[in-house]
């Protein structure tokens, strides 16, 4: 720190204050009017638990389920290729190595509603595969990949190279060294990259749209609903999931803190 | 990438050679299988939006009869342009004040935090992941003449206000929820990238803060606005959740013509010439700004070492 540029900030920090609110105060009010009777209406305000109970009875089982695929199938398929990839690029030496960090990197930089658009013109025209749940977890993958892809790479350039040279030194098997050496120091940003691509693919609209066919994930049948206005328990379930998911977006930060402990422990 | 190369010792250049000598279809396992991924699902994908563009549409079958009258109709119809000028001011704007509201949370998360920088970056974060849809479907309940906003102002007595009204403004708010943590978290890394000894320097050989800023901080996390300007900017410019949902009758993006394309109406050749006609416009974006940015940069590296 710079004694010389240190200010009290105090405008930085009520700009700061105030973007939080801008960001959290929506998914505070879904929270809120999703114990309400109506959650359009404000007043009369009658807390309820029964948007919540007809969620756990089952409302919302199929597209739920399917959501849950998504997310799981696409998050594993993601981090193992975000994860060879990055292993790939980081470790080898190879012409255009350059350009294959760009094109792993590109499917963040495309709006996912022309990735969609031209997945549904690629299985309609030249894979003939119909819409399915499973299409729209492979295609998700590719997003989720380069999330995984991204977060890999911060990892393993910080990756100490010797530790695997000194275990290879001393006799190790390939496959003593991935699970006794690599593994214990890159399960955290494994698991971080698998999370991420998890709830990204989970709550993705536009991959999912274009590609799941006749089924429904949550997103899609939040979109078709919202013309008309969203069922009370639909609220519910919204709540729960927005939840969950920046929940699980911030216990990163301890995920982070503990994977680096270990790390710092391995060196 | 050359930094890749500084941060591995030269000591493992033993270890090196081992990979080198390594079967390559170790290689071709690691970066060859999930490129084959990447290249058949996405890159294969957009390649057939740019073939479908020259195709045509006939009562919902599609034809192969290579034209240029998707083109042509794009161009000369009022509606798209009108469309277009709309998204490309509405995505200029968004792009604006997301970049004027994140630049001084950034600085303020990189230089005045400390241990808290990771957890209030993630709190930023963590909203971009609950989705599109489901931020949406608050932010629709609560706006509209009658929304959730205007009864609570009601009941305060200080009356419902257009403001929270549907239309364009609205749109712009909701980009600018939906986008924001883009911009944020790609200024903070280009900060966090920014040699803070250049900085010290500055301030030694006599620099105030402002023009420490200007001449140092600024220009050193150029290639940070730039990912974050791109990023926003291609986002807001093809969004089209907002606009429906929140835009009323008048609030019309590209992006629900576009999406629209590829529903109902069958017209996919035209819908992909619409799509590579916004490819090439956020390209364009792209272009122009990474090529102010690589003008700007390096000559102020290159005079640092002079």
């Amino acid at each position: 720190m710079i004694e010389h540029l240190t200010r009290n900030y105090r405008s930085h920090k009520l700009l700061l204050v105030a973007m939080l609110l801008f960001m959290y105060v929506p998914i505070g009010v879904l929270v809120l009017v999703s114990f309400n009777a109506d959650p359009y209406l404000l007043f009369p305000y009658e807390f309820t638990l029964g948007n919540y109970v007809e969620v756990f009875d089952g409302a919302y089982n199929d597209e739920l389920a399917n959501s849950l695929r998504i997310g799981f199938g696409s998050g594993f398929i993601s981090m193992v290729i975000g994860a060879a990839a990055a292993w790939g690029v980081t470790r080898y030496r190879f012409r255009f190595r350059n350009a294959a960090v760009v094109v792993f990197v590109l499917p963040l930089v495309v709006p996912t509603l022309i990735t969609g658009i031209g997945s549904s013109l690629l299985h309609a025209q030249i894979t003939n595969i119909s819409g399915s749940v499973n299409l729209a977890m492979v295609t998700q993958s590719v997003r989720g990949s380069a999330f995984a892809f991204l977060i890999m790479m911060a990892q393993l350039n910080q990756y100490p190279v010797e530790l695997d040279d000194v275990a290879a030194a001393y006799g190790a098997s390939l496959r003593q060294r991935f699970f006794e050496v690599t593994l214990p120091i890159i399960w955290g940003a494994l698991l971080g990259a698998f999370l991420i691509a998890t709830i990204i693919s989970f709550n993705d609209l536009n991959l999912t749209f274009f590609t799941i066919g006749s089924s429904s994930s949550i997103p899609t049948l939040t979109f078709n609903q919202m013309r008309y206005g969203l069922d009370a328990s639909l609220f519910a379930l919204s709540a729960v999931i927005a939840i969950v998911s920046v929940a699980l977006v911030l216990s990163l930060s301890l995920l982070i803190q503990v994977s680096g402990v270990l790390n710092t422990d391995g060196q | 990438m050359s930094s890749i190369n500084q941060t591995v010792p030269s000591s493992v250049s033993a270890f090196r050679d081992r990979i080198a000598s390594m079967p390559l279809v170790w290689k071709l396992l690691l970066v060859g299988v999930p490129f084959a991924f990447i290249l058949v699902l996405f890159l294969v994908s957009i390649g057939i939006i740019l073939v479908m563009s020259f195709w045509r549409s006939q009562q919902f079958q599609i034809i192969v009869d290579w034209n240029l009258g998707n083109y042509l109709n794009l161009l000369t119809a009022n509606s798209y342009q009108t469309l277009l000028g709309r998204s490309l001011g509405m995505a200029l704007l968004v792009t604006a004040v997301s970049l004027l509201v994140a630049y001084p949370i950034a600085y303020y998360i990189s230089r005045g935090l400390d241990e808290q920088q990771l957890p209030i970056l993630l709190l930023f974060a963590a909203p971009f992941f609950v989705g599109t849809m489901l931020r949406e479907s608050a932010h629709q309940a609560i706006v509209g003449p009658s929304g959730l906003a205007n009864q609570f102002f009601e009941v305060l007595g200080i009356g419902s206000s257009s403001l929270f009204g549907y239309g364009l403004f609205q749109v712009f708010l909701g980009e600018v929820y939906l986008w924001f943590p883009f911009m944020l978290l790609s200024i903070y890394l280009s900060l966090e990238l920014v040699d803070q000894t250049l900085e010290e320097a500055a301030v030694d050989a006599g620099a105030g803060p402002w023009t420490t800023f200007r001449e140092v901080t600024l220009p050193l996390s150029m290639p940070g606005i730039t990912i974050g300007c791109v990023l926003v900017f291609v986002s807001s410019f093809v969004s089209h959740v907002p606009s429906r949902f929140v835009g009323g009758p008048s609030g019309s993006l590209i992006g629900n013509t576009l999406k629209d394309l590829f529903g109902e109406s069958g017209a996919w050749p035209l819908g992909s010439a619409l799509g590579v006609f916004i490819i090439l416009i956020a390209l364009l974006f792209v272009g122009l700004l990474g090529a102010y940015t690589m003008r700007t940069v390096p000559t102020l590296i290159g005079g640092e070492h002079e």
